[in-house]
């Protein structure tokens, strides 16, 4: 089999798990946005005022980037989204650690566990697929 | 080429921004278990344990309520709520049998740390109610609110 044919079955496959995990984590958010904003207060990083629209908006977000990354439409935004928001996780979760803080990772929603080794490598994961999607894609377009 | 690239990624990203933000507050809007989000979250909204600082000294006023201060035994000496027990967080599960005779599960027990959105209190109260406790409260503000209130203190 040809390098560019295990490439683009590799990275079909990569786009279906991100967005399938992307869209998991927004849908089980959705369904219970006060959950999700006291998982955000005990991140203790943003303005107590904020924190209520960042719960409404983010899991639509994060569902919104998943099911267009796997449709296939404005592809290279969703997945541009999808590291932006990896990025932001990532940090937010480590810079908690730092601080002594354990709080729910919050991250998927009433099936959370706690802030540890394993959300940090998850979000490492995401955040390393995203941006090869994106390298994917973008030189896709440019070609 | 990059740079038109660059706003193309730009102009999807905030077309998906908006699209589903647009619904996302659409949704909420009309969802049962929406939340307002214009202000803060009450303190009912983040844990129904929790009590705002006239709450809790309402409660110290009322009597009948034991405030249990789970910071480092130091900082207790230092200062702490007039009467309040010490048991520190780290120490719990060696020392509760020790405080168990003090902590009657028919009592109201207020619990404190440092300051705001302590953890520690949480983690105390949680481990009081799996033990049987129902009247457990935990004081949000917590030791910095008190004494800056200049409420009642000891050292």
């Amino acid at each position: 089999m040809a390098d560019g044919t295990i490439k683009s079955l590799a990275s079909r496959a990569a786009v279906w798990l991100l967005g399938g995990v992307y869209i998991t984590a927004g849908a089980l958010k959705i369904a219970d946005p006060l959950a999700f904003a006291r998982a955000i207060m005990d991140y203790d990083l943003l303005p107590e005022t904020l924190v209520p629209a960042a719960a409404v908006l983010l899991p639509w977000v994060e569902a919104a980037a998943g099911a267009l990354a796997i449709a296939g439409r404005w592809r290279a935004g969703a997945l541009t989204l999808m590291a932006g928001m990896s990025a932001i996780f990532l940090a937010a979760s480590v810079t908690a650690l730092a601080r002594g803080l354990s709080p729910e990772c919050g991250c998927f929603g009433p099936l959370s566990g706690r802030l540890g080794a394993m959300t940090l490598m998850v979000e490492v994961t995401t955040l390393a697929a995203s941006v090869w999607l994106l390298r994917v894609e973008t030189r896709g377009r440019a070609g | 080429m990059k740079t038109g690239i660059a706003r193309r990624l730009g102009a999807e990203a905030a077309a998906i921004l908006l699209c589903a933000g647009a619904l996302g507050l659409a949704f909420n809007a009309l969802s049962p278990r929406g939340v307002a989000i214009t202000r803060p979250l009450a303190l009912s909204e983040l844990d129904a344990r929790y009590l705002t600082a006239d709450e809790a000294r309402a409660r110290f006023g009322a009597g009948q309520t034991i405030f249990l201060d789970v910071r480092r035994a130091r900082l207790f000496a230092a200062g702490h709520v007039a009467g309040a027990l010490n048991l520190p967080a780290e120490e719990f599960t060696k020392r509760f049998p020790e405080f168990a005779p003090m902590l009657p599960r028919e009592t109201g027990i207020v619990i404190y740390c440092d300051s705001k959105r302590c953890e520690l209190s949480r983690q105390v109260a949680d481990r009081l109610g799996q033990l049987g406790y129902r009247s457990v409260k935990i004081f949000y503000h917590g030791w910095e609110e008190w004494k800056k209130r200049g409420w009642p203190t000891e050292q």
